[in-house]
């Protein structure tokens, strides 16, 4: 036997080990044992190679292992390992297809398919524009106060220079992902799906934001539907003189009686009383601009008696009120 | 669920009496394993591989059945041979009563049935 003869042996067997990877390495090396000496044998027999008598050694191995099998130490080869999460998953893309050719000549296309094909440049934009809003985010100290453009440190010069940048890159990205390896495509995937993450959480923050004005004082009670000036706790009249009003009656234009405040009063003790004035102001001493004795445009002697000059002034005026201010 | 309705071939037949067959090789005579392919061959079983019977040997062997030595050989490599212990002799014999039982029940089944 020459070294060509066993270098060719050596590979068959080699080839057949190779095939029978799957076996534990201690049944495989009981069933090669002696395959290399049998082998040998068959060689020396005639004329051909081992692989124009004998077959492929994958076929060989394949031959071998359904015809040596002991019970239970030649697995057949492995099954899927979740073959039910392998059939679900094929059903779905069977009702996906159908969904697409159903749809697509709704919509005018052959297939729904081949209209979000020509949506990709959209898609590669908004990837881009997404980007940059996640690194703007990432990068801002103020998390809330981002708005609609990538803005970092409130500049909307670097917002648009990073918008800019961002989509130029998804674009070249989107040309040459067909051409990356396994690792920087698996990468790429990742990336997208936590920008879509990160896109759904803006998009519903911003959402609520637009729905919600931010709370404040004054339109609290609006928004909740109740009175706007609930906050209202007295009304002061002055006439055109900078007199106080005193006694003053509200209608509306139904002629029905506004009601505003309330009518108790906190006096310079701390302690509260109901007033006794009928009309507004309840509480004539807490008039912010004063009642009007030393307004510039008064006379300083003019009378602590205001109510007497200042009917006229009321429109739609109630009755003077007879009881003096306190 | 899938069903098949599987023909009768040689090959499928084979897997189940290939341990009776190689035996019945070795009844007469041992023999190395290129030499009992032949056999097999001659006898009229045209579709045995060679890894088949090779792999059988195997498990002959590994099963206590058979016994082997190594003839050196002047021209060409040494070769192994296979022989019946007394373990294989009764082995063969069992397995030959079995065949033969089985294969008159066929025989009976076609031929009532006017199948051949």
């Amino acid at each position: 036997m020459n070294t060509t003869a066993q270098d060719e042996i050596r590979d068959y067997v080699e080839a057949v080990r190779q095939a029978l990877a799957g076996l534990s390495a201690e049944t495989r090396e009981e069933l090669l044992e002696d395959l290399p000496e049998h082998l040998a044998e068959v060689r020396a027999e005639g004329s051909g190679t081992l692989r124009d008598r004998l077959g492929s050694p994958e076929a060989y191995a394949a031959e071998l292992r359904a015809t040596a099998g002991l019970v239970g130490d030649f697995p057949e080869p492995p099954e899927p390992r979740f073959p039910h999460l392998i059939e679900a998953r094929d059903n779905a893309l069977h009702v996906l297809r159908q969904v697409d050719v159903r749809v697509g000549p709704v919509i005018g296309y052959a297939k729904a398919s081949d209209f979000l094909v020509l949506l990709r440049p959209a898609w590669w934009v908004l990837r881009g524009y997404l980007a940059a809003m996640a690194i703007a985010f990432l990068l801002a100290s103020n998390h809330g106060d981002m708005g609609l453009l990538p803005r970092i440190g409130d500049s909307d010069l670097v917002a648009l220079v990073l918008l800019t940048g961002s989509v130029i890159v998804s674009l070249a990205l989107a040309r040459r992902s067909q051409a990356l390896s396994r690792l920087p495509r698996w990468a790429l995937r990742a990336g997208t799906a936590f920008l879509i993450i990160f896109a759904v959480a803006g998009f519903a923050g911003a959402d609520s934001d637009t729905r919600n004005v931010p709370y404040s004082e004054t339109n609290y009670d609006y928004n909740n539907g109740g009175n706007p000036y609930s906050n209202v706790q007295d009304v002061y009249v002055y006439d055109s003189q900078g007199q106080l009003v005193v006694g003053a009656r509200l209608y509306d234009q139904e002629g029905n009686p506004i009601q505003l405040g309330n009518n108790y009063c906190t006096d310079s003790t701390g302690a509260s009383a109901r007033s006794r004035t009928l009309g507004y102001p309840y509480c004539p001493g807490d008039a912010p601009f004063g009642t009007g004795e030393s307004a510039p445009s008064t006379s300083a002697s003019a009378p602590a008696s205001a109510p007497a000059s200042a009917p006229a002034s009321v429109p739609a005026s109630a009755p003077v009120s007879p009881s003096p201010p306190r | 669920m899938r069903t098949t309705v599987r023909r009768v071939d040689t090959t499928q037949l084979l897997k189940g009496v290939l341990d009776l067959a190689v035996l019945a090789a070795l009844r007469d005579e041992d023999g190395y394993g290129y030499d009992i392919l032949r056999r097999l061959r001659a006898a009229g079983l045209e579709e045995v591989g060679d890894a088949s019977v090779y792999g059988t040997l195997r498990r002959l062997f590994n099963g206590g059945l058979l016994n082997t030595y190594v003839v050196p050989s002047d021209e060409g490599p040494h070769r192994k041979y296979y022989g019946l212990n007394p373990a294989g002799r009764a082995e063969l014999q069992r397995s030959g009563k079995i065949w033969h039982g089985f294969s008159s029940t066929m025989d009976d089944l076609l031929r009532e049935r006017g199948a051949a």
